[in-house]
Order: C-alpha cells, then sequence, then structure tokens
C-alpha cells in the first residue's frame, strides 16, 4: 500500500520536477547546476524576479510532497492509513526497513539541497577543488539544511494534513506555479 | 530585468501576487479566500511604496496607504461584522467548475495575459512595466474568472476586488502620478461595493438561509426548501 501510495506521489511529482528544469534552463540557457546558480547570484533583479519566486515556491511544494512531509504525507502518526513514505517501511525488516528509510531521507536530502544550493541560496560554494574550501563549504550547507529545517518545522506545524485525493489537487497547483514561472521567464514580459 | 533594489523587490511582490491569485481561485474556504485577498493587498500595498520610493511620487505612497485603509482593515473588518461567523468557516464552496481545471483555466488567463501584453512590454523599455503589465492583467482575468466560477456571494465580491488589484497593479507602473482624486474615489468606491455586498448578502441568507447565488436564479413566494 505504502510502496503504491509513493508511486502516486511520484507520477505527480514528476512533471513539476521537470517543469521546473524546463524553466531553469530556459532562464539561464544551460542545464548545468553550476552556471544556473550563478545567473541566479548575478544581481537583485535576477534572484527577485517573478520567474524565480514561482520556481521556489513551485519547488518547496515538491519537497514537502516527495519529502514526506505534513500537508501531504504524516510519518509520526500511528495509523498506516495516513502514511504515504512511512509505510513502506512497515512492510519491512531489519535492513530491508533500513534501506526504505534511507531511500525516504536521502530523497529529500537531494531535494533539500537541489533547492538550496542551486534555486535559493547560491551562496558560500566551493569555487574550484581546493580541500580547504571543500571542507568549508559542507559545515555552510549543514547549516543552510538545518535553517531550512526550521521553516519545514513552521510550515509542518501550521498546516493540517490534506486527504489523499487532495494530493493531486497540490501537486497540480504546484504544476500550475511551475508552469506560470516558465511562462513568465520564456515571454518579453520578464 | 529591473536591476535596483526597488525595483526588484517589486519584482518579488509581482510574483507572491500571482500566487495569491492562483490560491484564491484554489481555496475552498471563504475564510481563505479573504485571508490571501488581504495578503494579495498587502502585497500592492507594498509594491505601491517601493515604486513610490524608486520614483519619488507621493501619490503612490498615498495609494498604498489608500490600498492599506480600505482592502488590509476595512473591507475585511465589514464582511466579519455583517456575516456571521459559520459562514466563513463553512469549506466545500460549491464551484461551477471544480478546482484543478479552475488552476489550468487561471494559468491559461496567465499565458493569454502575457501573450497580449508582449508588445505592449516590447514597446516600452522599462523594466517596472515589464514586470506589472502582465501580471496585472493575469490578476485582473483570474479575478474576472473567479467572478464567474464562485457561486458564493463573499468570494464572487473577492473576485470583483482582486480584479481591482490587478488593475492597480498594472496602473501603477504605466501611470505612477495617477490624480489622488482618482484614488481617493476608488477606494470609497471598493468599501461601498463591500457594505452593498455584505448588507445583500446578510438579508439573503436571513430570507432563504443560504448565500449561494446559483440559488437565486428562481423567484420564491417562501424560503427555500432545496437546502
Amino acid at each position: 500500500m505504502g510502496a503504491s501510495r509513493t508511486r502516486m506521489v511520484g507520477f505527480l511529482a514528476e512533471p513539476v520536477f521537470m517543469i521546473v528544469f524546463f524553466t531553469v534552463s530556459f532562464v539561464a540557457q544551460s542545464t548545468i547546476p553550476y552556471i544556473v546558480q550563478q545567473k541566479w547570484v548575478a544581481g537583485a533583479g535576477a534572484f527577485f524576479s517573478p520567474a524565480h519566486i514561482l520556481l521556489l515556491i513551485a519547488f518547496l511544494m515538491l519537497i514537502l510532497a516527495e519529502g514526506g512531509k505534513i500537508p501531504v504525507d504524516h510519518p509520526s502518526g500511528h495509523f498506516e492509513l495516513a502514511m504515504i513514505d512511512e509505510s513502506k517501511g512497515l512492510e519491512f525488516s531489519g535492513r530491508g526497513a533500513a534501506l526504505m528509510k534511507w531511500g525516504g531521507q536521502m530523497k529529500f536530502l537531494v531535494l533539500t539541497c537541489i533547492f538550496l544550493n542551486v534555486l535559493l541560496a547560491p551562496w558560500g560554494l566551493a569555487h574550484g577543488n581546493a580541500l580547504g574550501a571543500v571542507l568549508a563549504a559542507v559545515p555552510l550547507i549543514l547549516f543552510k539544511v538545518l535553517l531550512f529545517a526550521l521553516v519545514l518545522v513552521a510550515i509542518e506545524s501550521s498546516l493540517a494534513k490534506l486527504r489523499l485525493f487532495r494530493i493531486s489537487e497540490f501537486l497540480g497547483a504546484a504544476f500550475i506555479i511551475s508552469v506560470a514561472a516558465m511562462v513568465t521567464s520564456i515571454f518579453p514580459g520578464a | 530585468m529591473p536591476t535596483s533594489i526597488p525595483d526588484a523587490l517589486n519584482a518579488l511582490c509581482a510574483g507572491l501576487i500571482l500566487i495569491s491569485a492562483f490560491a484564491m481561485v484554489a481555496t475552498r474556504q471563504v475564510q481563505g479566500v479573504v485571508r490571501f485577498f488581504v495578503i494579495q493587498s498587502l502585497l500592492l500595498a507594498a509594491s505601491c511604496f517601493l515604486l513610490g520610493y524608486s520614483r519619488s511620487s507621493v501619490h503612490l505612497w498615498a495609494l498604498g496607504a489608500i490600498t492599506i485603509a480600505a482592502k488590509v482593515v476595512a473591507i475585511p473588518w465589514i464582511l466579519r461584522r455583517l456575516l456571521p461567523g459559520d459562514f466563513y468557516e463553512r469549506r466545500e464552496i460549491s464551484q461551477a467548475v471544480n478546482i484543478p481545471s479552475s488552476l489550468l483555466i487561471a494559468l491559461l488567463l496567465t499565458i493569454a495575459s502575457e501573450f497580449l501584453t508582449g508588445p505592449l512590454v516590447t514597446a516600452v523599455h522599462d523594466p517596472v512595466v515589464r514586470v506589472n503589465l502582465p501580471i496585472g492583467l493575469a490578476g485582473v482575468l483570474i479575478g474576472a474568472y473567479s467572478l464567474m466560477a464562485r457561486r458564493e456571494a463573499v468570494p464572487q465580491l473577492i473576485g470583483i476586488l482582486a480584479m481591482e488589484n490587478g488593475a492597480f497593479f498594472a496602473g501603477i507602473a504605466i501611470a505612477s502620478e495617477l490624480p489622488i482624486i482618482a484614488e481617493l474615489a476608488v477606494a470609497v468606491d471598493v468599501i461601498l461595493i463591500a457594505v452593498v455586498v455584505g448588507l445583500v448578502t446578510r438579508n439573503i441568507r436571513q430570507t432563504l438561509g443560504t448565500t449561494e447565488a446559483a440559488a437565486l436564479s428562481e423567484l420564491k413566494e417562501e424560503p427555500a426548501a432545496w437546502r
């Protein structure tokens, strides 16, 4: 049951993901993350452009859905019907359960790192492969993830969980917002 | 691309105004619709202040202050006074079109407004007009659409007011020296609309027990029995 629900959320989230990266490549004329983040930090005009704001909101909704956070999923509940990502782990035990949990958390961490380092706060990354710069970038990304986790706590504690069939509306709204981001970036209006 | 900091923050307001227009279409609860309208009006006022600062125009400051007084403070207060609390907490406003389709239509309206303002925007080499005009027009169209799709009185009223927000957001970029008398007239007008619609809704609700506009299409002598 958990696997089929995760699959449902996954394929609803997929178009949002694709449109977000299309938009990014439209704006930055590139799909390489390092070029994209240079585009955003180029100036306040680029950072605060409507396309960027819409992208951030869409990607945040995507993280909430894919990372098993409260408006979509309620991992800490005791009721299997209310869980999505967590109920996958209930069907396994031992190493299997550990791998399931690990996989879910890794998905969340990867999405968060993309959100923070490419879209939201592309500052303080290592330029080049000097050992000191890389070592300095590691605690910085952990700090950014910590700050983002605090924001997530605020979001999770202020919202109620959606019903299962509202999830498609939630991700539909994320899709609409990401397409609006693309529209405002490809027309001459932005 | 806008470059100065106030213009950049104005673009931030533009993006958030578009999102709050989508949110007004997507929200089921009357309370939520009013809340997103207040947020949108606050963003409009912030945009007025930012443009008033960057273009050193007193009129825009006045417009921002009027927006806060009328749309952020007065209209929610009037609606809350006139209509009972259970009306606000009701969910699932019945809509002519369901919410995902409404959002898709709102997206199409956004695309249309970008497409329609494209030639105008390329003719004017002003970065603020480039940001404000398409999103303001999208706000007008989405407000008009929610006026059509919603069936309850208060969300319809909010649809009218959201149209006005969109028109103002496009207008402050084009004509920053709007005479203050026009702004005042519009502000009083908006409050009057809210009072009239609120009173009418209250009377309709007392007589018929519903505030659904669709239920008013037939003439009835007695309180309706379909609800």
